[in-house]
């Protein structure tokens, strides 16, 4: 079976998800190696995704570590859970809102809508 | 004898603020910048003084009000101005650079330059993806977002950019403005903004002299704003 195409659009920017497209395959990625890797189909700044992938790390989508290089210190991001966690994550924020803004509202309509199929 | 006492007062402050403009040339500025909140409070201290003179039952209910406030100032303004020096200049960048998210660094622009110098310079890296530089002291403190985004040349007029703030003491003009635009109203109209866009503007002038060219410091800055 085919697997559907998610659409994260009302949640993360365009760029932020083709970000998270590049560390999905549990990959550990610097910021360059992914500014390399995107902008061959896009124009952007190696600041903007350092930018992004910061914002991903507050939320608490990407995780990263501190590596010693030459020179310096640098980052390398992971994503904290792989794609179908990540889904997994957003459904369960979304139903527990509705439950503690609705309750028993909320709890009877899945009831009903899952009794349908 | 109460006007030659004032008079007397205000020759004393004067005079402080002269000797230390003259043995401290080069912390003259901010010595200026804190002389003013003597000048501030003296009248409060003069008319407490004063009110103490007439002692009867209202104007020494008076008396006693304007001393306190005239205690409070003379105390709680230096000390607390004293303190946020004090802690800002030493005990914070300390505790900053024991702190987890601060790691040191070798690197091989300030190992070079340090020793050209005569100082003992640090380097410590911020663990912050944010691009941000600035100097304490003799230390200086760069974020990894900073060091993952420069070229190693523009790495290196970042650095001796900083390595000038040290040269030219800037940090610690720029701490004592902003602790005396927090505690003086009056700060806020001088004309401190210049002198901390002329020490930006030395700074810079130093990393281009070092580099010979200021064209990494002109897409370093470029990538940065």
């Amino acid at each position: 079976m085919k697997e559907k195409v998610t659409d994260f659009g009302a949640l993360l920017s365009p760029l932020e998800q083709d970000i998270l497209k590049q560390l999905w395959p549990s990959k550990k990625l610097r910021v360059r190696q992914i500014y390399d890797i995107l902008k061959s189909s896009r124009k952007l700044a190696l600041s903007s995704v350092a930018v992004l992938l910061d914002r991903l790390h507050d939320k608490g989508i990407v995780g990263r570590e501190i590596e010693s290089a030459r020179g310096g210190l640098r980052y390398i991001y992971f994503s904290n859970k792989d794609k179908k966690g990540f889904e997994k994550s957003i459904v369960e924020t979304a139903v527990n809102k509705l439950i503690d803004k609705f309750g028993s509202v909320a709890v009877s309509y899945f009831n009903e809508r899952f009794s349908k199929k | 004898m109460i006007d030659n006492i004032n008079f007397a007062f205000y020759g004393f402050l004067l005079a402080i603020s002269l000797v230390s403009f003259f043995l401290w040339r080069k912390y003259a500025k901010p010595l200026f910048l804190f002389s003013h909140l003597l000048f501030l409070i003296a009248p409060f201290i003069l008319f407490a003084k004063d009110m103490n003179c007439h002692m009867s039952m209202i104007s020494g209910l008076l008396a006693f009000c304007t001393t306190i406030l005239a205690k409070l100032l003379f105390y709680v303004v230096p000390s607390s101005a004293f303190i946020a020096l004090i802690a800002g200049y030493l005990i914070l960048p300390y505790l900053f650079k024991k702190s987890d998210n601060c790691k040191q660094l070798i690197h091989p622009v300030v190992s070079r330059f340090s020793g050209k110098f005569s100082k003992f310079i640090s380097l410590y890296a911020v663990d912050k993806a944010d691009p941000v530089a600035f100097t304490i002291k003799n230390d200086i403190f760069i974020s990894i977002g900073m060091l993952e985004l420069l070229s190693k040349k523009e790495l290196e007029a970042v650095l001796l950019h900083e390595i000038g703030h040290i040269y030219n003491k800037s940090s610690w003009l720029k701490l004592s403005s902003i602790i005396a635009k927090f505690i003086s109203p009056i700060a806020h109209f001088s004309s401190l903004r210049d002198f901390v866009s002329k020490e930006e503007q030395k700074a810079d002038e130093f990393a281009v002299k070092y580099q010979k060219t200021s064209k990494y410091l002109v897409s370093a800055k470029r990538k940065l704003s």
